[in-house]
């Protein structure tokens, strides 16, 4: 039996690995030796159980000596740093498979920004320009943390430019409970995973506002198309949109009191200020992240009312009601007009 | 800093003996080499067309695809008795489908394969004669140099001492390097495509380096130029048929060269696969023949050989291309085809004796810019064959090609790195191209007329009255001088190279590059007027002249 490695032991790290454990040895590395104790010795961590299979570490070599095929799972936050912790044990012979929906900047986020795209990157174009590694992949989809944990059924997408990355990823994880799909467009999975973040925010703000589901259904369809229209800007195709890493986990993040982006939706609404939620949820939700960065790329001229209204909204202190009546009023043309051309 | 040097002398070749080299010892293995490049593309094509008489129907194809082209489009170069061999096919394979028991109708089939790749086989492979290698590289220099002196009026210069050819020919780049490099493993040179004169270019080019002897794909109908054919005949070039299109011939053609390759044999390809009709610096490149310098070195790596293969960016630097107006009015027709060869500018050997003539009368020099080598993943290698990433560390070639600790063949993963090599190969063709004053003049001239007519699209432009191909002399300088500060600073970040007048003044620039911008053409495309202005003759010639500094964002520079 190969041994898989897994890098962060946060919830979903956690859950991943023992995911993988299901039909797998794994190493589960953690920067934190208490947390490593904790895996090793008491068998719980993140309210989860510790699959037998698993063993936990600290030693960044023990992990890359063993395993050639690596989930790392860390905010996208510390992505980076974690990069260069094991810059120099990856080889062209380790094959990477991400779960870290959020975009890396090179540039510090400030209210005037002017992003190019050059200045931004997924995780997996991030993990080419850092190492050595260049076969990536990225596991993306409708995975909350909790219900994996539950070992609820569930669904993913391995996404690499390789069949190979996908298909050890597929034969990796999947099990009775978990179904895993394959697509060669990373960056387009990639972007799926992140551009839904601030969707999810709005659906909890609607959610919070006490707009009912006919409200919420609109929102979140509009914000697929949005999100679209995004990537089309940057040259890439409406179909990883389509599928378990877009409406999938649109779906999921839009409607679930689980995801971190929609209950900063729902503070909002209940008129927290940010920092609080911050406080209060522990860190920084990704998709107030992505409507910065969106805004600060707008030069490439897509249309996204959504995310620019939001972004005035938590940012420039428009009122939320208005911010509403701003979008009812936006005039929009077709229903569908992203499948051609 | 300069960058281009000069060899005054042909350097001795790596390789003294011309029998030690892999295209000799290939050539005197022809028979075994042929098998193998037949047994692979034959166990390939059975593989890709596995059961219900899939390759019955294939054959079936072929068979009627080149009864057609024969008919239809023949050429000088077709084999005469190839219409009988094909009509004698359709006899033959109507017989072989009326076979009722399946094991033997298949082996029948098999049969009809094995002899159309008999014949593809015999008909591709190259002939490598040392005998009339080494009188071709005394020879040619020797005929090019002696035209070089001897330009009209001047005539008493046939007899004094000439300027070498390898004085005329600058080299640039990482020559000690790819030397060494050629003994320790395959060298695969891959230039840009211009002109139709790019390969007698290499090849004379390579000799002056003293690399053995490059085995490289020509069109089959160059083999009936007089004056190229036999020169190519035995100088390690194999033929390829543009008009033959089915999966079998271009799998053994891909094979050839993959085998090749695994033999040692140094290549030479272009991998933009066609002249460059715009006169912009390839932007994407055909991956089918470059797909077998990777497959090669997985090939060696899985029979634990530990050649490398080596990718050699190889950029081809002049003031003139003799194609030019053809190329660019192709071009703008956006004639999309793959036109093959120009006929008529090499119908004759006298007009190719002619363009070589003016080439090195007119031309002061012609420069060849070779890049870093790589390996076959696109990362450079140092000079003792070892591969450094873009992070500048060292890895090693076979952790790209083993997944779960097995080295294995996987052809999905394989085109991945194709693409990821014509990516680096694409970067390094800017890297190393030489910027001349005639692209300073040309690049300048256009983007001010471009400039003056925003609203106009490309072929609006085209048909400017001549009224409007006046340039004010003074507007003209200040481009000048803002190029040449943008090239500078690109020059800096080593994203191209400049010819060693790119560093005189303005004045000298503008003079040298109206001199030499397109001098073989009938007229000169940019002309000093006494009104102190420059008027242009040809915008179309300006364009394919322009577009060769395209690509670097210079236009947004000379505002």
């Amino acid at each position: 039996m190969k041994t898989i490695g897994v890098i962060g032991a946060g919830s979903f790290g956690t859950a991943v690995a023992n995911l993988l454990a299901e039909n797998n040895n794994v190493i589960l590395f953690a920067r934190n030796s208490t947390v490593v104790e904790n895996i090793n010795v008491k068998r719980v961590h993140k309210k989860q159980e510790i699959n037998t299979r698993i063993e936990a570490t600290d030693n960044p070599q023990y992990l890359t000596d063993n395993c050639e095929l690596i989930f790392p799972i860390v905010p996208s936050s510390s992505f980076k740093s974690m990069l260069q912790d094991f810059k120099n044990l990856l080889t062209p012979r380790h094959i990477l498979i991400h779960g870290t929906k959020g975009l890396h900047v090179n540039k510090k986020i400030t209210k005037d920004l002017k992003l190019d795209v050059r200045d931004v990157s997924t995780m997996s174009s991030l993990i080419l320009q850092e190492t050595s590694v260049v076969r990536v992949g990225c596991l993306a989809g409708p995975n909350l943390a909790t219900e994996i944990a539950e070992k609820q059924i569930a669904a993913a997408v391995v996404a690499s430019r390789y069949d190979e990355v996908i298909e050890l990823g597929k034969r990796a994880l999947s099990s009775k409970r978990f179904k895993v799909y394959g697509s060669n467009e990373i960056i387009g999975i990639e972007l799926a995973g992140i551009l839904k973040n601030y969707v999810a925010i709005a659906s909890g703000m609607t959610s919070g506002l006490g707009y009912g589901d006919n409200a919420r259904s609109f929102l979140v369809t509009r914000g697929m198309t949005e999100m679209i229209y995004i990537a089309k800007s940057f040259g890439f195709t409406p179909e990883p949109f389509l599928g378990i890493a877009g409406i999938g986990d649109l779906m999921a993040t839009c409607n679930s009191k689980l995801s971190r982006n929609f209950r900063v939706g729902y503070y909002l609404s209940q008129g927290k200020k940010l920092d609080e939620i911050i406080e209060e949820i522990g860190e920084v939700a990704e998709g107030v992240k992505t409507l910065q960065l969106i805004k600060a790329l707008s030069s490439y001229g897509f249309k996204a009312p959504i995310a620019s209204v939001l972004y005035r909204v938590i940012f420039e202190g428009l009122e939320m009601q208005k911010g509403i009546n701003s979008l009812m009023n936006f005039t929009v043309e077709a229903d569908v007009d992203f499948l051609n051309s | 800093m300069r960058d281009s040097i000069t060899y005054k002398k042909k350097q001795a070749f790596v390789i003294e003996d011309v029998k030690e080299w892999p295209i000799y010892k290939v050539s005197q293995d022809k028979e075994n080499y042929l098998k193998e490049i037949i047994d692979k593309t034959k166990k390939e094509t059975l593989e890709r067309l596995k059961g219900d008489d899939k390759l019955l129907d294939e054959v079936k194809k072929i068979r009627y695809q080149e009864i057609i082209r024969l008919t239809k489009n023949p050429w000088q170069s077709d084999n005469p008795s190839e219409l009988q061999f094909w009509k004698k096919k359709k006899k033959e394979i109507i017989e072989t489908s009326e076979i009722e028991d399946k094991e033997e109708r298949e082996k029948e089939i098999e049969k009809h394969l094995d002899e159309i790749m008999n014949l593809y086989a015999n008909e591709i492979v190259a002939n490598f004669d040392p005998a009339k290698f080494k009188l071709a590289t005394r020879i040619l220099p020797f005929v090019f140099s002696r035209l070089l002196n001897a330009f009209p009026g001047k005539l008493y210069r046939l007899f004094t001492p000439a300027q070498s050819f390898h004085e005329k020919l600058q080299l640039n780049g990482e020559i000690e390097q790819i030397r060494t490099l050629a003994t320790q493993g395959t060298l695969v040179f891959v230039p840009t495509h211009f002109s139709n004169l790019d390969s007698p270019a290499v090849g004379i080019a390579m000799t002056g380096i003293g690399i053995p002897a490059l085995t490289y794909g020509a069109g089959i109908n160059l083999f009936t130029i007089k004056l190229l054919s036999n020169m190519m005949n035995n100088l390690g070039s194999y033929k390829v048929d543009r008009r033959r299109r089915n999966a079998v011939y271009l799998d053994l053609l891909k094979n050839y060269s993959t085998v090749g390759l695994t033999r040692g044999v140094h290549s030479l390809f272009f991998p933009g696969g066609t002249r460059s009709r715009s006169g912009q610096i390839e932007e994407s490149l055909k991956l089918g023949l470059l797909g077998t310098v990777v497959e090669a070195q997985q090939i060696n790596l899985k029979n634990k050989s530990d050649k490398k293969i080596f990718v050699v960016p190889v950029v081809l630097n002049y003031h003139f291309v003799m194609e030019a107006s053809k190329l660019i009015t192709d071009y703008l027709k956006a004639a999309g085809k793959e036109q093959y060869l120009n006929k008529d500018e090499f119908k004759n050997s006298f007009k190719t004796i002619k363009f070589i003539y003016k080439f090195f009368t007119a031309s002061p020099k012609m420069v060849v810019s070779f890049g870093q080598p790589m390996d076959v993943l696109g990362n450079k290698v140092n000079e003792h064959g070892e591969s450094i990433n873009n992070l500048g560390m060292k890895v090693k070639v076979e952790d790209y090609f083993i997944t779960n600790g097995v080295l294995n063949n996987n052809k999905q993963r394989n085109r991945v790195y194709t693409e990821r090599l014509a990516n680096r190969i694409l970067t390094a063709f800017k890297e190393n191209n030489i910027v001349f004053t005639s692209h300073v003049v040309s690049f300048v001239a256009f983007e001010i007329i471009q400039k003056r007519h925003q609203q106009l699209n490309i072929y609006e432009l085209m048909r400017l009255p001549k009224e409007e191909l006046e340039i004010g002399y003074s507007e003209f300088e200040k481009g000048v001088k803002k190029m040449k500060a943008a090239l500078l600073k690109l020059k800096q970040k080593k994203k191209l190279k400049l010819s060693n007048e790119i560093y005189e003044d303005i004045h000298f620039i503008i003079n040298n590059g109206l001199k030499f911008l397109g001098s073989y053409h009938p007229q000169p495309i940019l002309k000093k007027t006494k009104k102190n202005t420059i008027i242009i003759t040809d915008l179309k010639l300006l364009y394919f002249y322009h577009n060769r500094t395209n690509g670097y964002d210079l236009s947004s520079k000379i505002d």
